[in-house]
């Protein structure tokens, strides 16, 4: 089956910084897509090119199996875009502004308005339809953000980190809303600096930086690309220094971290982590509470990809 | 597009500031114009001018004191005010005081003679000169006329005896034909307003420049958000343009209503060829801020603003607007320059609704409605070629 969308060699310059490198991404229909990676990374400006608002200097880009130029509207037609920031007419209301989006794509107006009143179901907006944007909370004019993007029905959509600065509640639904686009057969590229989102939603994912894609697939692929297998996590009373520097001569174990009575040791995958980890502290004659094992997260697995220094 | 037409009026009516500069500026700007120029106006009709005469006895044999009663009159066509003096001293303390604009005396022969002081109030220059235009154009008519029938007395003395030749030969109609030049009569004031309507409909500019930085990807998301849509980015700004000139033309049909029923510039059955024009100066208008609009210039919205005020603001001074000196360095500078006229949009608009009010013939107003359109399409061609070609280095 022909990809969604097939980018290939993307390279785009800031003067002498390199924001996309060799930049290559394929998405298959009905995928969630996560695209995931640090300020700067490129993730947005991958998103710009794929929608031609910025100039690149090499690469192809192809849509729907077809090469995408700032002048293929037919193209444009088939996307929907929901941007980081909410951008909508502060003087519209709800509903006009909905459907004004939605005429970018939809001439007829009696199709439209079946849609807007979609829209504005699918995102729990209908008792808001007259307010302006003004008006509304942080979570419901996020809310319409979204509407705005998705009222025409777009086979493929880019959300890019939708649900910052959004309370859980509509979060979930947010994330709800997603996934019931995918049922409905749009295929979804999701941007977002909350892994355990990514992780819930996305059935392959690409770890970016510098403009470069470092890891991508599945949630499980990627965690076995990692060197951590599991984490293990024991309560205990005090524990000589002696004792941590024991564990962490263990065989597998990566790393170890003493703080407030909880000591967490990252270990590679191993069937005798936990045994070894605990005849260690009761050979030092450690008191023990409560002992989980956990397998890494998706967070573990973009901390060793893309590294621990904080950025910008 | 049609979405996008009433989106932009929509978008446009619900900002305060197109009130601002689209109803509130041009109506407060031409009620000050009205009170300023009230004495301006008057209808074509001016006050009596405040005259001495010392009321000797060569005055009282004199034939001039008639002429001098007769246009004193009370009445629409009073032209003096005569005021009698006893003596020369006292009418010059009078004039020195201000109180008349001149002194008529008559000296033996008859013959009057007009005493005006050597100097006076440059602020009201305007109005001190025409009362001496006045007072030395009554004098010398009655001197020429008087001298007139002193020759037909020693020419032919029986046409003294004829009072309808001696009509005919005092009349100015013996020897000349009376035209109109103008369609009605010329108010002093009225080019002032229609050097308004040139910067309302500039300032109006603003809508578009506003409306079209909404529509840049590099300037608002909401541009970015709109440039991802599957709409043309030349139908897009053709929308803008549309709805845009919508608002500026309400603008500009506020701005001709209110002179028209407000200030009582009676436009004498033109009123529809009035907003015509308003139409043709509103698609100018929107043009020029079309292209300031899409003009790669950093600062966005402010500095676009910016440039247009500047430039609505710096043309109005060449279209004579900020009151006599600035209207004498408007006729300079055209004099000097004529297609300063043609290329200064205030100046064009001003001069289109001058002709459409003054003249007849209705050319020469078609001729500069017809320029501002080929304007606005400049414009308009120069903003689509720049957003149309524009893709962006950065976000």
């Amino acid at each position: 089956m022909t990809d969604i969308v097939h980018v290939e060699n993307l390279v785009k310059r800031y003067d002498d910084l390199i924001a996309l490198d060799h930049f290559n991404l394929n998405i298959a229909p009905g995928e969630i897509f996560g695209l995931l990676g640090p300020n700067g990374s490129g993730k947005t400006t991958s998103i710009n090119c794929i929608l031609q608002l910025l100039a690149y200097d090499k690469g192809a880009i192809e849509l729907f199996g077809e090469p995408m130029t700032p002048a293929r509207y037919d193209l444009k037609r088939r996307i929907g875009v929901v941007p980081q920031q909410v951008a909508v007419f502060d003087e519209l209301t709800v509903r006009e502004n909905i459907d004004y989006f939605c005429s970018l794509y939809v001439n007829d107006r009696k199709r439209r308005r079946a849609l807007v009143d979609e829209a504005i179901d699918f995102v729990g907006l209908g008792d808001f339809t007259k307010f302006r944007p003004g008006k509304l909370s942080g979570g419901l004019a996020r809310r319409l953000n979204i509407a705005c993007g998705i009222a025409h029905k777009p086979e493929l959509i880019f959300f890019d980190e939708p649900t910052v600065a959004v309370d859980p509640q509509s979060r979930n639904a947010i994330l709800e809303g997603i996934c019931r686009l995918r049922g409905e057969g749009a295929t979804v590229v999701y941007t977002s600096h909350y892994m355990e989102e990514v992780e819930q939603i996305c059935n392959r994912i690409m770890i970016m930086d510098g403009g470069r894609v470092l890891a991508q697939g599945t949630n499980d692929e990627l965690k076995r690309m990692i060197q951590m297998g599991e984490r293990v996590t024991v309560e205990v009373g005090a524990v000589e220094p002696a004792t941590v520097e024991r564990l962490r001569a263990l065989e597998h174990v990566l790393s170890v971290e003493l703080s407030d009575g909880e000591l967490v040791c990252t270990c590679e995958a191993s069937p005798h982590n936990l045994v070894d980890i605990l005849d260690t502290l009761r050979a030092a004659d450690v008191a023990l509470g409560r002992v989980w094992s956990e397998p890494p997260t998706l967070n573990d697995v973009f901390l060793e990809i893309t590294g621990r220094e904080l950025r910008d | 597009m049609f979405n996008t037409i009433i989106t932009t009026a929509k978008t446009l009516l619900r900002r305060p500031s197109t009130w601002v500069w689209g109803a509130i500026f041009p109506v407060a700007l031409l009620t000050m114009f009205m009170f300023m120029f009230a004495n301006l106006s008057s209808d074509g009709k001016i006050d009596p001018v405040p005259v001495a005469v010392v009321a000797d006895e060569t005055w009282g044999a004199s034939s001039f004191k008639d002429v001098a009663t007769s246009l004193a009159r009370e009445g629409d066509d009073q032209l003096l005010d005569v005021s009698e003096y006893e003596d020369l001293a006292a009418a010059r303390k009078a004039l020195k005081a201000g109180e008349v604009a001149g002194i008529y005396t008559v000296d033996d022969a008859g013959t009057p003679k007009l005493t005006l002081l050597s100097s006076y109030d440059g602020s009201r220059a305007s109005s001190v000169l025409t009362d001496r235009s006045i007072l030395e154009t009554v004098a010398s008519s009655y001197t020429q006329n008087a001298e007139l029938m002193a020759q037909i007395a020693q020419d032919d003395p029986a046409a003294l005896a004829d009072p309808e030749a001696v009509a005919r030969a005092l009349s100015l109609e013996g020897g000349t034909r009376r035209v109109s030049l103008t369609r009605t009569t010329p108010d002093a004031a009225t080019i002032y307003y229609f050097a308004l309507f040139g910067l309302v409909a500039m300032m109006s500019a603003e809508f578009a420049a506003l409306a079209v930085v909404d529509l840049q990807p590099n300037l608002s998301g909401l541009g970015a958000r709109r440039c991802v849509g599957g709409v043309s980015k030349t139908a897009s700004l053709a929308g803008i343009f549309v709805g845009s000139w919508l608002v500026s033309f309400a603008s500009m049909a506020v701005a001709i209503g209110y002179v028209h029923l407000v200030v009582g510039v009676d436009f004498g059955g033109r009123e529809g060829l009035c907003l015509l024009g308003g139409a043709a100066s509103a698609l100018a208008a929107t043009g020029l801020g079309l292209f300031v609009g899409t003009l790669p210039v950093k600062g966005g919205k402010a500095s676009k603003s910016g440039i247009l005020t500047g430039f609505a603001t710096t043309r109005a001074l060449f279209a004579g607007l900020y009151g006599e000196p600035a209207m004498a360095l408007a006729d300079d500078v055209a004099r000097a320059c004529p297609v300063e006229c043609w290329l200064n949009p205030v100046k064009l608009i001003c001069d289109m609704f001058n002709r459409l009010y003054f003249f007849e013939d209705l050319g020469p107003f078609a001729v500069r409605a017809g320029a501002l359109v080929l304007m606005a399409l400049v414009f308009v061609a120069a903003a689509t070629l720049i957003f149309g070609r524009s893709r962006y280095e950065h976000l």
